[in-house]
């Protein structure tokens, strides 16, 4: 199904780290490919338009950061990458020059602190992730295998970037023939979360710091700028998985970046502002809340999830019996949902961190993680650094958030000891 | 970072953000289940207590109500004082507690022989809940299990009291487990699985310890680790020491060593309890290997400890630490072996 939205959005959090200086205001015409804003770090680095129309609000949050830019469409063309026809770069910075002026630079996230790169940056490797694990994400592959031509000369052009080399990781090795050796490097993963996400490919096979950083990039944004490099019109259309509570008609639309989730959500039979539901785009793990200003579907996104929202007052009730944990060997064969609460509900109280084994059976890595948690919830930096912490980033802690029985928020205390860590640097 | 939080965020109810579920397990969850996987030992302990009370020949009501009448006060007492004693920990601190003491009071009881006085059993257990869990932060900080704090401060302080069990009419009193072996073996009665033994009211029937410590390991709360590991150690203990040229008979067959006492009942619910145990995986093989082989080491050279496995787990407790921060050092090492050459 195509959905009929005509009005889109840019998400400021598609643009992690990047310090918008905006070149529009409210009321203002754009036309497709116009810069709606560039980065006050590096002007190179610019966020376009995605439609032509006029610039219906913008948005911003707490501390005045960008939450996101609306525009009303003015015709529904067929939405596309603006700039098509480009030389298939043979350097590095013909490279870095493509991806900026199409945009797709901001596809790229750096390790350490998962923000779009400066375009000084050297990374020493690529990871291209061809897989995905979380919960309700489409695999990759199927579309990688439709649009190999494009797959390859993307990737064949991403492995300019790296001063070492690009690691594809992925579920299985693709029969990648043109591939120069030493260049790039394919590693299988096991297809169970969150093998899925950079994190932990990066973690396990390098040790990013703030002076020798990594980058990663998704699948789609490899095909995407081997079709530009083909001269294909790319079509920014993906599907996109809606589904959850109180939802008439749940399914599989299909829908660019920025656009309408309230227009989508109506499709599907369901709303943005019903009562005592919670709209996430993304995962559930790792997704974002979606309120009325930032209701644009993001870069990354490929799923609509409604929940339950739990009632702020009210007895838990004959549901709120203890429990069976879900990483146990009774809750994986189904007990735990007879007694479990589904929805927003915390599951108990937020009390001190005990060791359990439930976030040790969600956590692929080597090193130890109670002692990482415990580091980063103390703020002893030393052992966090050495643990290899600066690999990841919120979504990677989510599996342990949601294992943890004391009910802490790993991802804030990662996200505050990368802050002290950049706040050092600087 | 907990002590920080204001009291309302404690009891929020609603996950701020992502992740927007989380899982069923909480931490007073895990105190209930472990109080869940007990209570079986629980009700033997008092159909125990009040069959040797009441005498062979009372009626079921009989032997029931005075288990109860034996059990119950004591019971009582520990609940409401682990209960005040919390209330004014989190009344002196100003933050919210969980059901630690709940933990704390229900299993220094199960370690207790059932006819103790009251002023000992208060007293330790203050000793148990602020010395060993409040100064140290709460649930989840203590340096080794509240309740063996407790156990040791009444072994310690009162002598025989926390090892003799007393029961009126009928007096009966064990000086060692050693000893309970050596005469159950010179009885010829062997000890088996579903045996039961006098003691302390959760340390009656191995059978029930063992199937609350599968229940909690199959939930997912107990760490296999510890509990396969504790096992292992003695098994490994007693075997060497059954199997020395110079032992003596009476140490009877090295499986009967795993069975008495209540080493089992320590493992289980206090050696494998979440809050407690050490912080990685290697740890807690070491943990549970050194508690099983050092119960049974110190069980049979040492006559001073007959409930050894109390001295073994404080022991183990109080060294799981290093292994803890051996084991950080070695994977920092390999991380920047593997990265760094």
């Amino acid at each position: 199904m195509k959905s009929d939205l005509t009005t889109v959005g840019i998400l400021g959090s598609d643009f992690p780290g990047v310090k918008p200086a905006l070149n529009v205001r409210e009321g203002d015409s754009v036309s497709a490919g116009d810069v709606l804003f560039h980065d006050k770090r590096d002007s190179q680095i610019c966020a376009f338009a995605p439609v032509s129309g006029q610039v219906l609000q913008i948005h911003r949050g707490a501390g005045r950061t960008l939450t996101s830019i609306a525009i009303a469409q003015e015709e529904l063309v067929e939405q596309g990458i603006p700039y098509a026809n480009h030389a298939v770069p043979e350097d590095r910075d013909a490279l870095t020059s493509v991806l900026l002026i199409s945009g797709l630079w901001t596809r790229l996230r750096q390790r350490p602190f998962g923000t779009v790169p400066l375009t000084s940056i050297r990374p020493r490797k690529l990871f291209v992730a061809a897989l995905e694990s979380g919960p309700g994400a489409a695999d990759p592959i199927p579309l990688v295998q439709t649009e190999m031509a494009a797959f390859k000369l993307g990737l064949a052009a991403f492995c300019l970037l790296p001063t070492q080399e690009t690691v594809l990781c992925l579920r299985k090795p693709l029969p990648l023939l043109a591939m120069k050796k030493g260049l790039l490097r394919q590693i299988a993963f096991p297809s169970k979360h969150p093998n899925g996400l950079p994190g932990t490919h990066i973690h396990l096979l390098s040790s990013p710091t703030p002076d020798n950083p990594v980058l990663a990039v998704d699948a789609r944004t490899v095909i995407e700028l081997g079709q530009l490099l083909c001269g294909v019109t790319a079509t920014a259309d993906r599907t996109v998985n809606v589904s959850g509570e109180g939802l008439s008609r749940p399914g599989i639309y299909t829908a660019a970046p920025g656009a309408s989730i309230g227009k989508l959500l109506e499709q599907a039979g369901g709303g943005i502002d019903l009562p005592n539901i919670r709209v996430i785009a993304g995962s559930v793990l790792d997704g974002r809340q979606i309120g009325l200003n930032n209701a644009f579907l993001g870069v990354f996104e490929h799923q609509l999830q409604v929940l339950n929202e739990t009632p702020l007052r009210g007895s838990r009730g004959l549901r709120g019996l203890p429990v069976f944990d879900r990483t146990g060997v009774l809750g994986r064969i189904g007990l735990r949902d007879i007694f479990a609460r589904t929805g927003s509900h915390m599951n108990g109280a937020i009390a001190s961190m005990v060791p359990a084994e439930s976030m040790e059976r969600v956590w692929p890595h080597r090193v130890p993680v109670i002692p990482l948690l415990r580091a980063l919830v103390t703020e002893d930096d030393d052992t966090a650094l050495n643990l290899g912490a600066l690999a990841f980033v919120e979504e990677d802690m989510s599996l342990v958030t949601w294992a943890c029985p004391g009910k802490y928020d790993y991802g804030q205390a990662l996200r505050a000891f990368l802050d002290r860590i950049q706040l050092d640097m600087a | 970072m907990t002590d920080s939080l204001p009291l309302q965020l404690s009891s929020l109810k609603r996950t701020p953000g992502a992740p927007h579920c989380r899982n069923s397990l909480s931490v007073n969850g895990i105190v209930l289940l472990y109080i869940a996987a007990s209570l079986p030992c629980l009700m033997l302990g008092i159909w125990q207590a009040g069959s040797r009370w009441a005498g062979v020949d009372a009626s079921v009501t009989d032997v029931l109500a005075a288990g109860l009448l034996l059990v119950g006060p004591r019971l009582i007492v520990l609940l409401g004082l682990g209960f005040g004693l919390s209330k004014l920990y989190e009344k002196i601190r100003n933050r919210r507690t969980d059901l630690g003491w709940l933990a704390v009071s229900w299993f220094f009881f199960l370690l207790l022989p059932p006819a103790i006085d009251f002023i000992p059993m208060m007293l330790a257990l203050t000793f148990g809940l602020v010395f060993v869990l409040f100064v140290f932060g709460g649930q989840g900080m203590a340096p080794f299990h509240p309740a063996l704090g407790a156990v040791i401060f009444v072994n310690v302080a009162f002598g025989d009291t926390g090892q003799s069990i007393e029961v009126a009419p009928d007096t009966f009193v064990v000086s060692s487990w050693y000893s309970a072996l050596n005469s159950r073996v010179s009885e010829g009665v062997d000890f088996g699985i579903l045996s039961l033994q006098t003691g302390n009211p959760g340390a009656m029937s191995p059978a029930l310890v063992m199937l609350g410590g599968l229940l909690l390991m199959l939930m997912g709360v107990a760490s296999h680790r510890m509990l396969f590991g504790g096992i292992a150690g003695a098994a490994v203990a007693s075997l060497l020491l059954t199997s020395l040229p110079g032992s003596h008979e009476a140490l009877g067959v090295w499986s009967g060593h795993l069975l008495v006492g209540n080493f089992l009942f320590v493992l289980v619910f206090l050696g494998s309890d979440p809050a407690c145990q050490p912080l990685t995986r290697p740890a807690r093989w070491f943990a549970g290997f050194a508690f099983g082989s050092l119960t049974i080491l110190l069980r049979v050279l040492d006559p001073a400890h007959p409930e050894s496995s109390f001295m073994a787990l404080l022991l183990v407790s109080l060294c799981s630490p290093v292994v803890d921060a051996a084991v950080v050092r070695i994977a920092v090492w390999r991380r920047s072996k593997r990265h760094h050459g």
